[in-house]
């Protein structure tokens, strides 16, 4: 689309020059802006990028060109972040704006507040391609990044030994961890050589020992010019750096793949310095605040003990330590005397309990027991012996008499005084029994209870039914023994011998 | 042939303030019998010094780590030039 420069002002139209005199040019260039201005104040414009420059204002500098023509552009810095990534000299680019004039140098611009690339660029088809193949490989895992020392005696850094990147490092150090050692391995930044280069200065602080940490990174610069910081190589080399890396490349908004793989990355040079080295002054305030909280922590500990030590002194124990003494002689003193009482007791009822024991024991005693039952037995022996007299008495005298009186009746002079005599044989002397005994003219005695006869045997036997012999009946007399066994005395029976 | 060690290397400023914690905590708690309050005390004092000691450089030691041909590495002081900001 072009625009015929419509011209609003007849030139013929334009009063003449004042008489006073020629116009100064800035209020020529002033009419010459207010003219851009109203005219041009949307503009969108394609072209390619020339002359790129980046600002350390922040502000972006190119122009925009075509075959014919070229028109110079900026971008101020708020407007900068949004600028396509591989935004290089050669883009293809839609530019959209206002136009004015730089007065200083009388040159008109493109105030561009919106550049878009058209297409993608090289680089970043390429960028895309190795960010994606990297992620795979598991290169940018959470889990594979380490934390950083707090205390770093010994920082790294890769860098360019002049850039503003290393001053910018060294000044946030020297002002938040002065104490800290700064090993620089200086290196390219941009260039073909350059990934070579961080790669090697990698390996060395690696090959260094000692290093803590190590900050790898540029200041800012267009898609080209961080590129080494998008090399395979680079990201490898972070990868397997045992120390650990803080990457920072470019602008707060640049992410190049080194960021992706390190174990931190910072948006600037000057944030990684700040992310790698503690403040001094915040630690030794620190320690002040520590050593205040021991001497609290002892000043109160000494406080307590010295108040304990002077109410120990200002007791009674120590004022009075006698009394302590005191006390417990008169304690020992009552529990003494309780417990003689106390044992005087026990002695005086265990004794009683011996002796009833005792007592109680000697009667139980064999000896005393079989004393006792002689005693027993010797009252009843005398019971029954004086029983048994009597008894006995009685059953003898009975029987003595009833013997007595069977003896008398067998006494053969009671027998003849019932009529019965006794005849003797003179011839032999014995008492005839058997009438066959005596021969005819024997002589016989024969007792009768008042005397005796004296008889001839005639011969004849007078017993009935038989003929013959003499008929004196015998006399068949057992003389009743009046013997009996046994002894008879007259003390009676016994039957101990005492 | 087996070189003797030098006495263990000097603990780190990390481990002076780990330490340095440790007693803080003990002296605090009132566990701590009053002789082994004082040498806490005492040691904490120390690790404080130390620390201070170590903070207090005024300037970072700023090398240059370089590779010779040989492929040796080799330290250098090395001055950054200051350019107006």
């Amino acid at each position: 689309m072009t625009h015929g420069m419509s011209i609003l002002f007849d030139a013929r139209a334009v009063p003449e020059p004042e008489e006073e005199g020629p116009e100064t040019v800035w209020d020529l260039t002033r009419r010459i802006r207010d003219l851009l201005e109203i005219e041009f104040p949307q503009v969108w414009v394609v072209g390619q990028v020339t002359n790129l420059s980046r600002h350390s204002s922040g502000h972006v500098f190119f122009s925009l060109k075509d075959e014919r023509a070229s028109v110079r552009c900026v971008v101020w810095r708020s407007d900068a972040a949004r600028l396509p990534r591989d935004m290089a000299d050669g883009l293809e680019v839609e530019v959209r704006g206002r136009v004015s004039v730089f007065p200083p140098q009388g040159t008109y611009q493109i105030y561009a507040t919106r550049v878009k690339a058209r297409g993608v660029g090289r680089l970043e088809v390429a960028f895309r391609q190795l960010k994606e193949r990297l992620e795979k490989e598991g290169l940018f895992a959470p889990e594979r990044k380490r934390p950083l020392p707090r205390f770093p005696r010994t920082i790294g850094v890769v860098t360019s030994p002049t850039g503003a990147a290393v001053r910018d490092i060294i000044h946030v150090l020297a002002r938040r961890w002065p104490c800290g050692r700064i090993l620089l391995a200086p290196s390219r930044v941009q260039g073909d050589a350059a990934a070579g280069e961080i790669v090697r200065a990698i390996e060395n602080l690696n090959r260094a020992g000692g290093v803590d940490v190590m900050i790898v990174g540029r200041g800012g610069g267009s898609l080209e010019d961080l590129w080494p910081f998008n090399e395979e190589a680079v990201a490898r080399a972070i990868a397997a750096s045992a120390v650990p890396v803080v990457s920072a490349v470019g602008h707060e908004t640049d992410f190049a793949i080194s960021d992706f793989v390190a174990d931190v990355r910072a948006p600037t040079p000057s944030a990684a310095a700040e992310v790698v080295a503690p403040d001094a002054r915040e630690l030794a305030d620190g320690l002040a605040a520590t050593r205040a909280r021991m001497g609290r922590a002892l000043g109160h500990r000494l406080q307590r003990l010295r108040a304990a030590l002077e109410a120990a002194e200002r007791s009674r124990a120590f004022r009075h330590p006698e009394d302590l003494v005191l006390l417990r002689a008169q304690r020992l003193e009552d529990l003494a005397g309780r417990l003689a009482g106390q044992v005087r007791q026990v002695a005086q009822a265990g004794r009683l309990r011996l002796a009833a024991a005792a007592s109680r024991l000697a009667e139980q005693a064999p000896r005393a027991q079989y004393q006792a039952a002689v005693g027993s037995l010797k009252m009843a022996a005398h019971r029954l012996a004086a029983a048994g007299r009597t008894l006995l008495e009685h059953r003898w005298r009975a029987r003595l008499e009833r013997t007595a009186g069977r003896l008398q009746d067998l006494n053969p002079d009671r027998v003849l005084a019932r009529g019965y005599s006794r005849t003797v044989l003179a011839r032999t002397g014995a008492t005839l029994k058997r009438a066959a005994d005596a021969r005819a003219n024997d002589l016989l005695r024969t007792h009768l209870a008042d005397g005796d006869l004296e008889s001839r045997v005639t011969g004849e036997d007078a017993r009935p039914g038989k003929a013959g012999r003499g008929t004196a009946r015998g006399t068949g007399g057992q003389a009743a023994s009046g013997t009996r066994r046994g002894k008879r005395d007259a003390a009676g029976p016994t039957l101990f011998d005492a | 042939m087996a070189r003797k060690k030098k006495a263990q290397q000097a603990p780190t400023f990390e481990e002076r303030l780990g330490r340095l914690e440790e007693i803080v905590e003990q002296l605090e708690s009132g566990e701590v019998g009053l002789d082994a309050s004082l040498k806490l005390y005492a040691e904490g004092a120390d690790l404080i010094k130390a620390c201070r000691k170590d903070l207090a450089v005024a300037e970072n030691r700023i090398q240059a780590l370089t590779e010779t041909a040989e492929g040796d590495l080799e330290t250098q002081p090395m001055e950054v030039e200051d350019e107006e900001a």
